[in-house]
């Protein structure tokens, strides 16, 4: 079986989410492919290194991860997106994947839970 | 909910924490008060201030040699001031996501404030005494601090 | 998925056979018609032909008649123009038969067409011959003269004609003859190979009307059979929807709720049935503005196909929902708690068909949840608090609110103290206990029932610590609360104390006011107590505070288990105030384990030949310049070292051996171990176990001593000395 390489973007204000993420990660069909703070970083990111997969953290400086999405989304409606974040509010959460993210998973979590979610989110499609 | 339910969400998200993302249980000692004195702050603490039903804050303060020892389990291996501030305010700000999702709107929460340095205060409420629960892990000795009134 | 298209193949299959058979039936009609055209036309050529081969013979007579009436000079007109006829009809017949040749498909056939055309041209010279003949006919044939009758010019003409005509077609006609026949023969074939294939082809339609027959009849039997199980299967589905307990229902992709649902869903969002509303209009009466907006937004996103269902049940707004329903006809208003989860539906194509919604009535479960967290939550009105400190004695009051204070300090430190192994935590654990169960025996001494539930809720929940094999810091959380609590209830009767004293002061300096003015009862127990001693309230409890404790502790202790007591008190205003709060503790302690445990009742007392009221007697003493001695002595039913064997062993505090091995002061000793106890039932008076401990822990950390005498059914006797170091005696307040 020739699974598509899906190439993985990491957006989160934490620096240690974002590298515990990256070395979570331990799906083959998934490859990182680098990270981003904020919202805006992760747009000039995303014409940069042009991410199939994004995972999403929710409230960060500059640009939160919401607004993030829709404008990845308007940019690539195929992107794929799984918002990682302490569930605050599900309208925030609801809002968020209205907006073009595919998934929601609850922050603190495990590497397992994490590789669940992302063989989920890749497999959603096929 | 009473608050020893509220404490225990917080207590169970702290070592919820430790479970999950260090993959390390941490354990709890026996929780006590802070008669007529302020819990001992220390190298980095994370701060979330709670407002709504109750009023007051949950903090949760480590070590630095804790901390860094977290990172390396995260396979991290910058132990930078920036990545340790990073890493405790991850930790309170879990705990308020968490907190939000158990308590509902009755609780409106903070977003979570970093201090540094032992010699830090903390915005206590006047009349609280605030419950200290000492979080050990591996010879780390981290504190729980829920004051809510 | 494999249903749907089965479904479709037997749609498909009989309607396909059905136009395949008409088509070819219908064909095979119309050719048919057109043969029998054919045929008919064929078989009017046939006949034509055999009417025309018969024709020259008999116009070859009528010549041959007219030549010899000629002769004769014998009337030929009716010959004549019965060959006219003839003539005329055979022109007719020739055309006729080529219509009927053309008809028939046989004009282009060439034997038949050059059989034709051979005695059409034969019939040629003949027909003009004919026609000549009757143009020539004019005028009288015969001239009557002398000599007879005569042929006349016309009449010789006439014969010349016929004799011409007959000498140069006499060839020609029979030829004719032979040529008609010939074509005769030719078409009564084709009639017959014409008839042959009708009926074939009739045959063959026959057949295909036959095999239609057949196959609608199998269709329309395999229909029914699928109807039936269709039908089955639609009661299958009736019954699972009519039963199951959850209301399960369906959404279109307009948010239209299907018209299938179980019946439950009527009952548990009481409404009528749903079919045809949006879900949205289903919610609206049960859910605020906000809930009912992210309901909607979560319905969306399962419309999204790039959405992963799996990876949002963690938002799902409806998961555990409050509805108040109004009151209805039905049923009275009620508030329950609903739980919505939902699921995609697919369709063959992959496609998001349905969003299955499934409700669930939790309020059970909800409720039971709450009820205990309300059971956890305490509540008493601050009236009863009040009475509470209107009965108590100021001074004692306060006495014992401090100790509560340097009680829960004491706990505190001991949490405080590092240590998180299990054996730590269990010494923490049944330190905290002994300082929760002085402050409730002081506080049922006192009355104060407010405290007393406190300190036994705490009490409680150490004790279901020690039965916890693995204990961990997190388990003391409700106890640091409940210390909190503790504390906070104390410094708000602290308060409400003061409160109590300005107003009892106050009426005491009005006493020219008549009480009745105050309303209170308060007011009238003021009388008993002097206004002045409030202002003194020093920590330190008068002996004869002591006595009026334990006196009163006796009467609460023995009422409830049918003894009585008395007490005698003796050298406790002696005590001094260093060992005050040490020996009322102890004191305290060993008056409840008496009356509990050693006086019996009054029944048991009687069979023993004992007096019904039990003596128990309290005596302080200066024993030497070096110590002191507190003597707390029962005429009770003694210590039995068999029975504290056996209970030493039954709590696990003793193997058999060491069982076997204790001698009687080894027993005696053991009713001083933690977690000892001789009361088989837990009560608040009776204790858990752990009064003697207490006094023994206590007596330790003051450098005394204890002794026990006993007599089996006669006595027991503790006496307890303690060192006299004026200065530094231990107390409660310094420890603290």
């Amino acid at each position: 079986m020739d699974a598509p390489l899906h190439r993985l973007l990491v957006v989160d204000d934490s620096n240690v989410i974002r590298k515990r993420i990256e070395r979570a990660n331990e799906l083959p069909e998934i490859e990182f492919v680098g990270s981003a703070r904020n919202g805006r970083e992760a747009l000039e990111l995303y014409s940069l290194l042009r991410p199939t997969l994004v995972t999403m953290d929710l409230t960060m400086p500059e640009m939160d991860g919401a607004e993030c999405v829709s404008k990845l989304v308007q940019r690539d409606p195929g992107i794929r997106i799984l918002v990682i974040s302490a569930l605050a509010d599900k309208l925030t959460a609801i809002d968020a994947l209205e907006k073009g993210a595919s998934g929601f998973l609850c922050k603190p979590f495990t590497d397992r839970q994490l590789n669940d979610a992302l063989r989920k989110l890749i497999g959603a499609e096929s | 909910m009473t608050l020893e339910t509220e404490v225990g969400v917080f207590v169970s998200g702290v070592l919820n924490y430790f479970g999950t993302t260090v993959q390390q249980a941490a354990q709890c000692g026996t929780p006590h008060l802070a008669l007529g004195e302020r819990p001992e702050m220390s190298d980095y603490t994370g701060v979330i201030q709670v407002s709504g039903k109750r009023t007051g804050l949950v903090a949760f303060t480590a070590p630095k040699s804790m901390l860094s020892v977290m990172l390396m389990r995260m396979q991290e291996t910058d132990m930078s001031h920036e990545n340790l501030c990073d890493l405790v305010g991850e930790i309170a700000n879990t705990l308020s996501g968490n907190a939000r999702r158990d308590f509902g709107h009755q609780f409106q929460i903070s977003v979570p404030e970093v201090v540094s340095g032992r010699g830090g205060t903390l915005a206590y409420p006047a009349q609280g005494r605030p419950i200290v629960i000492p979080i050990e892990w591996r010879n780390y000795h981290a504190r729980l601090i829920v004051c809510l009134q | 998925m494999a249903r749907l298209s089965l479904n479709q193949r037997v749609q498909w299959l009989p309607l396909a056979v059905t136009a395949l058979c008409t088509t070819a039936l219908a064909l095979l009609l119309f050719s048919g018609v057109q043969l029998a055209a054919r045929l008919q036309s064929a078989s009017s050529a046939l006949q034509l032909a055999s009417a025309l081969s018969s024709q020259p013979q008999l116009l070859r007579s009528e010549l041959t008649l007219i030549q010899r009436g000629l002769e004769t000079q014998t009337y030929v007109g009716d010959s004549l123009r019965s060959l006219a006829a003839g003539r005329a009809s055979s022109n007719h017949a020739y055309t006729r038969l080529a219509t009927a040749m053309h008809d028939a498909g046989l004009a282009t056939r060439s034997d038949t067409a050059a059989l034709y055309t051979q005695a059409r041209t034969n019939w040629q010279p003949l027909d003009s011959g004919l026609a000549g003949l009757e143009k020539s006919r004019s005028g009288e044939l015969y001239a009557d003269s002398a000599g007879g009758s005569a042929l006349t010019a016309s009449g010789t003409a006439l014969k010349r004609t016929v004799d011409e005509l007959l000498a140069s077609q006499s060839r020609n006609t029979s030829a004719l003859a032979g040529e008609l026949g010939d074509l005769a023969a030719l078409l009564r074939a084709a009639v017959v190979h014409d008839g042959q294939s009708l009926r074939a082809l009739l045959l063959g339609g026959a057949g295909l009307a036959s095999l239609l027959l057949a196959m609608m009849l199998y269709f329309a039997l395999r229909a029914g059979k699928a109807a039936r199980a269709a039908g089955e299967a639609q009661r299958q589905i009736g019954n699972i929807l009519g039963t199951v307990r959850e209301g399960l229902f369906l959404i279109a992709r307009d948010g239209r709720i299907g018209g299938a649902h179980s019946d439950s869903l009527v009952a548990l969002l009481r409404a009528p049935a749903p079919a045809g509303q949006t879900f949205e209009e289903l919610l609206r009466p049960l859910v605020d503005e906000k809930t009912l907006l992210a309901a909607s937004k979560f319905l969306g996103l399962l419309w999204k196909d790039k959405v992963n269902e799996e990876l949002i049940e963690s938002v799902n707004p409806l998961n555990q929902i409050e509805v108040n329903f109004h009151k209805t006809l039905g049923a009275a208003a009620e508030q329950r708690y609903l739980s919505f989860s939902f699921r995609r539906a697919r369709a063959a194509s992959g496609a998001t068909d349905f969003v299955l919604g499934v409700v669930a009535d939790v309020t059970d479960r909800v409720l039971l949840q709450r009820e205990l967290e309300q059971l956890r939550a305490n509540n008493d009105s601050h009236s009863a608090l009040l009475m509470q400190l209107l009965q108590a004695e100021p001074l004692q009051l306060q006495s014992f609110l401090n100790n509560v204070e340097v009680g829960v300090r004491r706990s505190n430190a001991l949490l405080r103290s590092p240590g998180i192994g299990s054996a730590e935590l269990q010494h923490k654990q049944q330190g905290v206990f002994r300082e929760m169960h002085l402050l409730k025996g002081e506080a049922a001494s006192l009355g104060m029932d407010s405290f007393v539930e406190r300190t036994h809720a705490i009490e409680e929940l150490l004790a279901s610590l020690r039965e916890k094999s693995a204990l961990a810091g997190d388990d003391f959380v409700p106890v640091v609360v409940k210390l909190d609590e503790l504390l906070g209830h104390k410094q708000l009767i602290a308060a409400m104390q003061e409160r109590v004293d300005q107003a009892k002061s106050a009426a005491a300096s009005a006493d020219d006011i008549p009480p009745e003015h105050h309303g209170d009862t308060a007011v009238i127990s003021t009388r008993t107590q002097p206004a002045a001693a409030t202002a003194t309230a020093a920590a330190a409890e008068r002996p004869a505070g002591l006595e009026q404790t334990l006196q009163r502790l006796a009467r609460e202790v023995s009422a409830p288990g049918g003894r009585q007591v008395r007490l005698a008190c003796e050298g406790l205003d002696r005590i001094p105030a260093d060992y005050a709060a040490v020996v009322r503790d102890i004191c305290i302690q060993m008056v409840r384990n008496a009356i509990a445990h050693g006086i019996e009742e009054r029944e048991q007392r009687a069979a023993a030949g004992k007096p019904p009221t039990g003596a128990i007697r309290v005596r302080f003493a200066e024993a030497s310049p070096q110590e002191y001695s507190l003597l707390i002595e029962d005429d009770g039913q003694g210590l039995d070292p068999a029975r504290i064997r056996d209970r030493a062993l039954e709590r696990g505090l003793l193997d058999v051996e060491q069982a076997a091995a204790l001698n009687q002061s080894g027993a005696y000793r053991m009713i001083f171990q933690p977690g000892f106890s001789t009361a088989s039932e837990v009560t608040e008076h009776a204790g858990r176990g752990v009064g003697l401990d207490i006094v023994n822990t206590t007596v330790r950390e003051c450098g005394g001593r204890i002794g026990i005498s006993t007599q089996p059914g006669k006595y027991t006797r503790f006496k307890m000395l303690l060192p006299r170091h004026d200065a530094s005696a231990p107390s409660h307040s310094s420890a603290a």
